[in-house]
């Protein structure tokens, strides 16, 4: 069932800054929905809008079913995890729970139950006498989660909540966030910069750029069969190596140029028209071997994360060509090696940045 | 300035290094003490003096000052048994006290009517400046040439009201101190509004937008989000315009001096009509020395005051940490 529908949506800020470009996105009861781009996207912008907090320039915005562009924040049934947090800082762990509740007029038995359970929820029933200022990062996450959960929402909304935690807490809270949506099954739109958050958490992925959706999908989707240059460069780490070009069609053979790089492409990429392109491959489908293969170059930096090593190759471009070979083969800096990529697994793109696609067989990878 | 110059000398690691850092910081210490200290040796004489006026019987009909005969804590307890000085004291907090909650409250009502931008705000924001830069005594003589029997306000008031109304602002020995409250409040309330709207503009948008959405509504949002993390600035508002107000002299003085009788008689009034018109110069001094001395504790619980707020909020704001166990 369709929770959230957001129709020809549109924010203009001021005279000329067009921060959402007619959006029309639906969100599905249950689903961990993430909005995924780099900053001034328009994602934080959609998700204020859904809360809101930003009133639409143009288009519509349903909530259960219900029209809600006149409708005040807290009368939307939602809940929202800000990215500082916004706890209170002069109330207490308990009376920052409490309040969503107190402000909904719940009887105090109810509500002190409510505020036990959210807490016991996310672990933080030692924290309730304490305010905010003497939590730590993680601690604060949970507060702010708990604070939420505790009104039930409908839909959970979170922007870019793990933004100021460090590594180790963010992928802890990242999990933490992710047996919440698994346990409370509610809709959750989470907002976020980072591709990797947006991986590991969505159901649903919606890429943003410049203020329109660029592709929606599930995450194994938009990694594998990205539909422009733009998407297949923001997913992956190490990201996708896009090596500029051109394409020409030579007798019925589609062939690939680049600086020091000339590929025989496959018969399925004959249709492709000529002109400007973009080769793409990811560096974990390159093979590495001694000799042969499309690229031959100088590894320039050998980068061991233990399970993987990468290498990096300077092909003269703006970006080095990196491969993700096994962390069992040892390698040094300075060798020359051959490298060689599987046909079956290259992206092409074209002029515009679109995606040029396969004729006769399918498209690229499809999702195992 | 010194300390990047002694930074990049220290990393050479050479001994010089260290002697030109404790050099500057030598000089760095003396260029603030300097200027402390000459102030202090050019005070210090002023009350040293006035602490001799005030232990010494001296009017100006008496010869040369030095003669003046020591009279001990005299004009102290003259001072302090004089129900005059204990009713200009009471004055002055009714007159400080209640312009300050005017200004106060008006200011406040201002920034927040302003603290969100709109076509033209800025013009309203010079209109509600403007009564801070007029110079008082300005001030008072305007409001003299308003206030009369027979003049404009009385003539609008009875316009509006319709019958004829002839308010003796100036006159009425029991509201004559009210009249000056009113003119201080609108001399004042824009130094209020200007701090309570720097307050407003400095609190952090989304604790709100959080209450916003958890279903609070906007009178809720005011008095338990709003309120609680303006505090501080509160406080400092109120300070720094009762401070301010205890010492008001010019409209006071220009408009009524004291009168009529003496029921516009404040502090700073007092010890004027005491010292220059009575030309009692040490019993003046004598109840300066009082007035200093409550006025340094009132200061110091001032500056307590300030002190614990400005410490609670360093506690609210406190970042929790980045990292640690979760």
């Amino acid at each position: 069932m369709t929770l959230i529908e957001m129709k020809g949506l549109r924010k203009v800020f001021g005279r000329n800054i067009e921060a959402v470009k007619n959006l029309d996105l639906s969100v599905e009861e249950g689903e961990f929905l993430v909005l995924v781009g780099p900053s001034g996207c328009g994602k934080t912008t959609t998700l204020r809008m859904i809360a809101g907090f930003e009133e639409p320039t143009a288009g519509e915005i349903y909530i259960q079913g219900r029209l809600v562009n006149d409708i005040e924040p807290g009368q939307r049934n939602l809940g929202m995890v800000f990215q500082n947090l916004a706890l209170f800082p002069h109330k207490t762990v308990a009376e920052n729970i409490e309040f969503g509740p107190r402000m909904k007029k719940v009887d105090p038995e109810t509500r002190l139950r409510r505020v036990r359970e959210a807490a016991e929820m996310v672990k933080i029933t030692h924290l309730l006498d304490k305010l905010p200022g003497q939590c730590s990062g993680g601690e604060a996450q949970r507060v702010a989660l708990a604070r939420t959960l505790v009104t039930d929402p409908s839909v959970f909304l979170l922007d870019e909540p793990l933004s100021s935690l460090d590594a180790k807490l963010r992928r802890e809270m990242r999990a933490e966030i992710d047996r919440l949506h698994q346990r409370l099954g509610k809709t959750f739109v989470f907002v976020t910069h980072d591709q990797e958050e947006a991986m590991t958490l969505a159901d649903r992925i919606v890429v943003m750029r410049d203020g329109v959706i660029e592709q929606v999908g599930s995450p194994l989707e938009i990694y594998g069969d990205p539909v422009s240059h733009f998407v297949a460069d923001f997913f992956g780490s190490p990201s996708m190596n896009l090596i500029p070009g051109t394409l020409s069609q030579e007798s019925g053979k589609a062939r690939f140029r680049a600086p020091g790089l000339t590929v025989e492409l496959p018969p399925s990429f004959s249709q492709a028209p000529a002109g400007e392109a973009t080769l793409g491959f990811r560096p974990e489908h390159l093979a590495v071997s001694q000799n042969g293969g499309i690229f031959r170059g100088e590894v320039r930096l050998v980068e061991p994360l233990g399970k993987d090593t990468l290498l990096y190759f300077d092909r003269g471009g703006e970006r080095p060509l990196i491969a993700v070979v096994e962390g069992t083969r040892t390698f040094r800096e300075g060798d020359t090696l051959g490298v060689s990529v599987n046909p079956d697994l290259l992206y092409l793109f074209g002029g515009d940045g679109k995606r040029i696609r396969r004729g006769s067989k399918g498209t690229g990878i499809r999702p195992a | 300035m010194t300390a990047s110059a002694t930074e990049t000398a220290a990393g050479t690691g050479a001994a010089p290094a260290r002697g030109s850092r404790s050099r500057g910081i030598r000089i760095f210490k003396w260029t603030l003490l300097t200027p402390l200290f000459s102030l202090f040796f050019f005070l210090m004489p002023v009350f040293l003096l006035q602490l001799y006026f005030s232990l010494h019987s001296w009017t100006i009909y008496l010869s040369s000052w030095w003669d003046a005969d020591y009279a001990g804590f005299d004009l102290f307890r003259e001072v302090l048994t004089e129900s005059r000085f204990y009713w200009a004291f009471a004055r002055s907090f009714l007159f400080a006290g209640l312009s300050t909650v005017g200004c106060f409250i008006i200011g406040f009502g201002l920034a927040l009517l302003m603290y969100r931008p709109f076509r033209g705000h800025s013009v309203f924001y010079v209109l509600f400046i403007l009564p801070m830069l007029t110079v008082p005594i300005v001030i008072s003589y305007t409001a003299d040439m308003l206030l009369f029997r027979s003049g404009p306000i009385n003539d609008i008031m009875s316009f509006l009201a319709g019958t004829e109304i002839r308010f003796t602002w100036l006159a009425n020995p029991n509201f004559a101190i009210f009249t000056i409250i009113m003119l201080e409040i609108w001399n004042w309330t824009p130094f209020a509004f200007i701090i309570m709207l720097a307050g407003l503009s400095s609190l952090p948008a989304e604790p709100v937008e959080a209450a916003r959405i958890l279903g609070a509504s906007r009178l809720r949002i005011f008095w338990e989000i709003q309120i609680p993390l303006l505090r501080p600035v509160i406080f400092l508002a109120l300070i720094l315009r009762f401070l301010e107000a205890m010492a008001e002299f010019p409209k006071t003085w220009g408009l009524l001096q004291g009168g009529p009788g003496t029921s516009t008689e404040t502090i700073p009034v007092y010890l004027y009509i005491v010292t220059w018109r009575a030309f009692n110069v040490s019993k003046g001094a004598a109840a300066s020395y009082l007035v200093m001395l409550l006025m340094i504790v009132i200061i110091l619980s001032a500056i307590y005051v300030l002190r614990r707020e400005k410490k609670a909020l360093d506690a609210l704001y406190e970042k929790p940490a980045g990292g640690g166990e979760a």
